[in-house]
């Protein structure tokens, strides 16, 4: 199902530009940032008859194959950062804060690309399961098993480095989305 | 509940995110919308559509009794036989197969998922029993990731338990079959049987996933015919379908997981990677599916040991954690 054509190219580009912007913000350098977003637009507008209703995933799956454009032409590192101390709902104690902080910083640092890419088109950029799917180019059950990959290894990462946080490394059950299932419902 | 309430993992990494959903302030509202009249001053450029290269089922229907000899020829050994030709027979076979009656659908599935990396997890079982009303499963999963995490080779039974999905099934309400969307039990027995009004239905009905038509009725065709309580016709009008899309073509004779002799094809999507089918075109079964990455590695491999219906289920046992799980343990 496409875009149809009662639905005008500057409506969908006015409600969804601030999402594919903050996405490249995300994965790109700054100075950058809205001339990959407008490249992203660009090719959405010469492929209006082809986008389909449902076009944040889609328009997220364009940015990725951009950035990737961009790193090939220019050389540009495109890396998932953390926001370094911008952590909600963490100890109010201030070196507690820096300490659990920097413990997530070096525990995201040691992770595959594959992985913060999972971790961050769920945990950033607000995606459902089946929506990040789309977005790589895979099946819902694939990224599930992605996902849950990714949350195990960023978790025991962090029970490496916090002592005392074993209680997260119990086995994550049942990870697998399989048709009907809502990941993250599953007991 | 969803993931990011429930891991607090994930909750504290969201709360690191580099660039939190924000509005946009004045100067970047100002700088889109100069961005936005220079994208629209160019004229729009519409991509061929997709259909252009489509093949189209009528025909392939109609040439299903035609290729009989072209199939006997080349599955049984002489001439080469095209993809097409082996999933018309399929589709034939699949025809004449009963699917019997049961309260449940029951689907004994075995998987090997390596998935990113290196790191191999199963093969492990996974069972489902689904009813119009219930959804249960027996996977071994969890049993498998953590003995490939703990460099293991056997499974741990008491991470196996029989868990009821029912209230977890999308949308609530009756269990499905399918991709996405799905179908319950009765929409299922409504689907149209000719291939070019299933094909249009199928479509009709699905979300684009942005990776093109083809992909979208593929991945659904697939889904449907790997594990659901579709009717004997049905099954047929599901290969038909698939034979008419196109890049599909014919790898040969090979076995499956299970030892199981097989007849393989595989469809290539641009953007994708690609997935192979093994299928036994004498009753229509298709054995298993391997989904590669564009460079051919396989991500995952899907091997239907039985479906069928069943009278019976099994009860339910307390999940591995979260509320009622014994022992008591937070996910």
């Amino acid at each position: 199902m496409t875009a149809p054509p009662d639905i005008v190219f500057s409506e969908v580009f006015r409600a969804l530009y601030p999402d594919v912007l903050r996405f490249v913000q995300r994965r790109a350098d700054p100075d950058v940032a809205e001339d990959l977003a407008a490249e992203v637009f660009a090719i959405a507008w010469r492929r209006w008859a082809d986008v389909p209703r449902e076009a944040r995933p889609w328009l997220f799956g364009v940015a990725r194959n951009v950035l990737a454009e961009d790193r090939r032409a220019h050389g540009r590192r495109h890396r998932l950062a953390l926001r370094i101390g911008a952590e909600r709902a963490l100890p109010q104690d201030a070196i507690a804060l820096a300490t659990t902080t920097v413990d997530l910083h070096v525990a995201w640092s040691r992770l595959s690309d594959a992985d913060r890419e999972a971790l961050a088109l769920v945990a950033w950029d607000g995606l459902t399961g089946r929506e990040a799917a789309q977005v790589l180019g895979c099946t819902r059950a694939a990224f599930s098993v992605r996902l849950t990959r990714a949350r195990r290894r960023l978790k025991h990462l962090l029970a490496d480095i916090e002592p005392g946080s074993d209680a997260e490394r119990a086995p994550w059950p049942a990870p697998r989305a399989l048709p009907g299932v809502v990941e993250g419902t599953q007991p | 509940m969803n993931l990011m309430t429930e891991d607090p993992t994930l909750g504290r990494l969201a709360g690191a995110n580099p660039a939190p959903p924000a509005p946009l302030s004045a100067a970047e509202m100002a700088r889109a919308e100069t961005t936005l009249r220079r994208i629209t001053a160019r004229p729009e450029t519409a991509s061929s559509p997709a259909t252009s290269r489509r093949r189209w089922w009528p025909r392939a229907a109609a040439a299903g009794t035609a290729l009989a000899a072209v199939i006997a020829a080349g599955v049984l050994g002489t001439a080469p036989a095209s993809a097409e030709a082996v999933l018309l027979e399929a589709a034939d076979s699949a025809a004449t197969q009963p699917v019997g009656d049961g309260e449940f659908w029951y689907v004994h599935e075995q998987v090997v998922d390596l998935g990113m990396g290196s790191d191999e997890v199963g093969p492990y079982d996974r069972e489902v029993w689904r009813s119009r009303d219930t959804f249960l499963i027996k996977s071994e999963e969890s049993a498998a990731l953590a003995a490939a995490e703990q460099g293991e080779s056997s499974l741990d039974p008491a991470l196996v338990r029989v868990r009821d999905l029912s209230d977890a099934a999308e949308g609530g309400g009756a269990p499905g079959f399918g991709g996405n969307p799905q179908y319950t039990w009765d929409e299922l027995d409504d689907l149209p049987t000719d291939p070019a009004r299933l094909a249009e239905h199928l479509t009709l009905g699905l979300p684009a996933s942005g990776h093109g038509h083809d992909w979208d009725l593929w991945s659904q065709a697939v889904s449907l015919l790997q594990g659901s309580p579709a009717r004997p016709e049905l099954r047929r009008a599901l290969w038909q379908v698939l034979a008419g899309l196109p890049d599909v073509e014919l790898v040969g004779r090979t076995s499956d997981s299970a030892g199981r002799d097989a007849t393989a094809i595989r469809a290539d999507f641009a953007d994708l990677g690609r997935e192979e089918l093994l299928l036994d075109p004498a009753n229509g079964a298709l054995l298993e599916t391997r989904l590669s990455d564009r460079e051919g590695n396989v991500l995952l491999s899907t091997t239907v040991l039985d479906q069928g219906p069943r009278d019976t289920a099994p009860a339910a046992e307390p999940p591995l954690c979260g509320p009622g799980s014994v022992p008591a343990r937070s996910c």
